[in-house]
């Protein structure tokens, strides 16, 4: 069992900062509960958020039972949970095997009288304990945010819906491991959280489209959805927890199929190709992208700007041909006081619906991208391979500027052609849209995600090694402090710290200038002081 | 002050040019653990030179502080003449670095990894790159991923050597190359040398420092203890005495000599009534120790010199 508390041992400081940050979160849940249903008009504001709850459905599921707290709790935060569980059992399942192999750990541990199968069950077996650390992390917390605000909570119905969200998170850490059989990290990575993207969004958006419900089927959030311990009208449904138990069963086989049966530092396939009898062709230099930094730096940058490009095109489309079939029922909510108080629009124009429907959750997509656009850069220097072409006649400033300007092309690319993808759309679906309106909330996209590449490269200059988990946590807690910070009642200056809400909602005010120039000019000094920090000190070895 | 520009137009066949490294009271800490301190070296243009200590000695530090890779705590470094730090980009264009553990992009092939490593640098004559690959017996149309180790470090070779460097910054080259490419190697480091350019590079194999190298220096726990020749190490080393007498043997006396240490008696009083005595005489103390075993009846006198890997073991313990 030495692997599986060693895999327990290296988690050890993301389970913290995870298990301790979500039951931070879960704490808070009391007092906003309060804060929205706990007025004198509880039945008229539990009516408001019931509608409102409907109409986002297409991305957090239904609302249910909200005049409990139980019920607030699952409508409002277990559609949440279980993704941000997952993206953590992503990122943990991704290192496991596939991480340590490109790591070059995992010869070592592989010349140790363990089989393969051993080593692969006992690191799964670490990110199973680990997730359910986690899990029972969110359930202290949320039982202590129930008490905080004086309110009632079954704990062993909330235990149970945690159990729920640490199967479904499972399923993506386990699928992630048996990406990493086939795909390097990276791509392990991406095509985890494609699909974690899109069975999301396919269960979500099959419960609002008609004739769109048997996509719903093949996304396990179908089967996580029919459980809700904490709402009483639905209650557990033992077969479908039962059966996302067991659907991870056979992505861990498959895994495990694949690991034993490929090479070490190389990829499953299932036919192998002949090796070119001319493997020694003569090689003509010339290539443009490796000219210098800027275009090699880009080269690299492309392939992965295309995929998302390619994702998040297919969700805008999507999207907008949905529109025409949710406006109706959109509509009659937009009135809503709550909505008001929520800091929701209060308009119908079509504007106002891509506004819900699109730029709520496309946001947060473009932010993920810029956070990954930082995370190859600190990557470079923490696999050793800045240490070579810092040996070369280029200035630390250069390198930095040319990496930094690559990225600035990449999302300068991913924002036109996804307003392209938007336009194209939009016209198809016969939307009439104000152009200016939707140019502006896509350059306002280019404008903060610039902002997060900034404040990143600023992070990395100082300690790459944290840099990329550093800037998630900014941007979830950013992202937090624009979604409860209504509720909690923060301060607006502290909420004007939240880059979401200056961000704004162009698509429908049009450009926010004053705050796009505060944040290019964020850009300058943070890119400014990437560079000052990054001429100082030492490389990281 | 020289720019490099200046110095290159020296006559790049003296060796006494010039310093092509010089570092003055040398420190870099590192919190708790130990980085380098106080380290005064001089590297001579058109010498190879090589740098030898334990694991963790602080060979690596001083190596990335000559490429600006890391700062001083304290002191100066001139590489070229010119200024390590405030000089850094200037003095990397003459500059060949191979780091002892270095990473490149995984599915890049070994061509194209020589070609961007080539045109950062300005530029390649690409018939040497060629030139190099043959003779190393890489092939260059593989992804670096699917290299081995020893060829991986034959790409960094290359990349270190492809720009005809004026000096070569090396640490551990020969780490991973068969002992064919090895040689090989070896015959590169001596072109280079020929052809004016400086080689600084670290190494535990003491056979190759003794092959190749004009000058050593010893570093141990981030100072320097020896710097010299290769021949005058060597010549202050120790001797290796056997000595067997016919009978009685003058142990105390030689116990009492200076200079002497090791001293074990391997047999005494055998079946022929002989005495064989072993120890470790320095150089100084030898004519005193042949005369004093002189004045018995010696059967027989053995003296080995010890390697230089022995000579070396000692500076490192």
């Amino acid at each position: 069992m030495y692997i599986f508390r060693k895999t327990l041992l290296d988690y050890r400081r993301s389970v913290a900062i995870w298990g301790i940050g979500l039951a931070l979160l879960m704490l808070t849940v009391g007092t906003a509960y309060n804060g929205v249903i706990g007025g004198p008009d509880k039945v008229q504001q539990i009516a408001s958020l019931q509608k409102i709850a409907n109409s986002f459905a297409f991305l957090i599921g239904k609302a249910y039972d909200l005049d409990t707290f139980g019920g607030f709790v699952t409508t409002r935060y277990m559609g949440v949970v279980p993704v941000l569980l997952a993206i953590f059992a992503l990122l943990a399942g991704n290192a496991l095997i596939r991480g340590e192999e490109e790591q070059g750990s995992l010869d070592l541990l592989l010349s140790t009288p363990h089989s393969r199968a051993t080593v692969y069950l006992q690191k799964w077996a670490g990110l199973v304990v680990a997730l359910a650390a986690i899990c029972a992390l969110c359930w202290l917390g949320l039982i202590a945010g129930a008490a905080t605000g004086g309110l009632q909570l079954d704990a062993g119905a909330t235990a149970v819906a945690f159990l729920n969200t640490f199967l479904i998170s499972l399923f993506f850490g386990t699928m992630t491991m048996a990406f990493g059989q086939l795909f390097s990290r990276k791509v392990a990575a991406g095509w985890t959280s494609g699909l974690l993207a899109a069975t999301y969004f396919m269960h979500t958006s099959s419960q609002q489209l008609p004739g769109r419900e048997w996509l719903g089927f093949l996304s396990p959030f179908y089967y996580y959805n029919l459980s809700k311990p904490l709402a009483r009208s639905v209650g557990t449904d033992w077969q479908a927890m039962a059966l996302l138990a067991v659907i991870v069963l056979p992505v861990l086989a498959a895994g495990l199929m694949m690991y034993l049966n490929r090479d070490h530092n190389s990829y499953f396939r299932l036919w192998t190709t002949t090796p070119s009898k001319n493997t020694r062709a003569v090689y003509r230099p010339g290539s443009t992208w490796l000219k210098n930094n800027f275009t090699f730096s880009l080269g690299q940058t492309l392939p992965g700007m295309l995929v998302w490009t390619a994702g998040l095109s297919f969700y805008i489309i999507f999207m907008v041909l949905s529109v025409p079939s949710l406006r109706e029922s959109i509509e009659t909510l937009l009135s809503g006081e709550l909505f008001k108080n929520l800091g929701f629009l209060i308009d119908s124009s079509v504007e106002s619906l891509l506004q819900l429907l699109l730029f709520v959750s496309i946001m947060v997509l473009f932010v993920a991208y810029a956070v990954t656009l930082v995370a190859g850069w600190s990557g470079e220097e923490l696999q050793g391979r800045l240490e070579l072409v810092l040996s070369t006649p280029l200035p630390r400033w250069r390198i930095l500027l040319g990496r930094f300007l690559a990225a600035q092309v990449a999302l300068v690319l991913l924002v036109f052609l996804t307003w392209l993808s938007c336009w194209l759309a939009c016209n198809a679906a016969g939307l009439v849209v104000k152009q200016g309106n939707l140019a502006a909330a896509f350059f306002g996209l280019w404008v903060v995600c610039s902002l997060i590449v900034a404040v990143g490269f600023g992070l990395s200059a100082w300690n790459p090694g944290p840099a990329a988990g550093i800037l998630g946590g900014l941007v979830i807690v950013s992202y937090l402090l624009d979604l409860l910070g209504t509720v909690l009642r923060l301060p607006v200056w502290v909420q004007d710290l939240s880059v979401f809400r200056q961000y704004g909602k162009p698509v429908v005010t049009g450009p926010n200038w004053p705050s796009h120039m505060v944040m290019l000019l964020l850009i300058v000094v943070f890119v400014g002081l990437a560079v000052f920090r990054f001429e100082k000190r030492d490389v990281v070895k | 002050m020289d720019t490099v520009s200046q110095v290159s137009n020296l006559n790049r066949t003296s060796q006494s040019a010039g310093w092509a490294i010089q570092t003055q009271n040398l420190t870099k800490n590192y919190g708790q653990s130990r980085g380098v301190n106080d380290l005064n070296l001089e590297v001579r243009e058109g010498e190879v030179f090589g740098f030898l200590g334990p694991n963790g000695a602080g060979k690596t530090t001083t190596i990335r502080i000559l490429l600006n890779l890391i700062k001083p705590t304290a002191g100066r470094v001139m590489v070229l003449g010119l200024d390590s730090q405030r000089d850094s980009v200037e003095i990397r264009k003459h500059i060949g670095y191979l780091p002892g553990e270095f990473s490149l992009y995984p599915n890049l092939t070994g061509a194209k990894t020589l070609e961007y490593f080539g045109n950062l640098r300005g530029g390649v004559d690409w018939s040497r790159v060629n030139r190099l690959a043959e003779r190393l017996e890489l092939d260059l149309s593989k992804k670096f991923r699917q290299y081995s180790r020893g060829n991986k470090q034959k790409v960094g070779i290359i990349q270190a050597m492809m720009h005809r460097p004026r000096l070569l910054v090396l640490d551990e080259p020969t780490s991973g190359l068969d002992p064919l490419n090895q040689q090989e190697f070896y015959r590169l480091v001596e072109e280079v040398r020929q052809d004016g350019s400086t080689v600084f590079f670290s190494s535990h194999i003491i056979s190759e420092v003794e092959k190749i190298c004009d000058r050593v220096a010893i570093i141990r726990e981030g100072q320097l203890v020896k710097v010299g020749n290769v021949a005058e190490l060597t010549g202050l080393k120790s001797h290796h005495l056997e000595l067997i007498f016919a009978g009685a043997a003058p142990v105390e006396d030689l116990r009492q000599l200076p200079g002497i240490r090791d001293l074990s008696i391997v047999e005494e009083d055998g079946p022929d009534g002989r005495t064989v005595i072993r120890c470790v005489v320095g150089a100084e103390t030898l004519d005193k120790v042949v005369k004093l075993a002189a004045s018995y009846t010696l059967l027989n006198f053995v003296s080995r010199e010890p390697s230089l890997e022995e000579s070396f073991l000692h500076y490192y313990k």
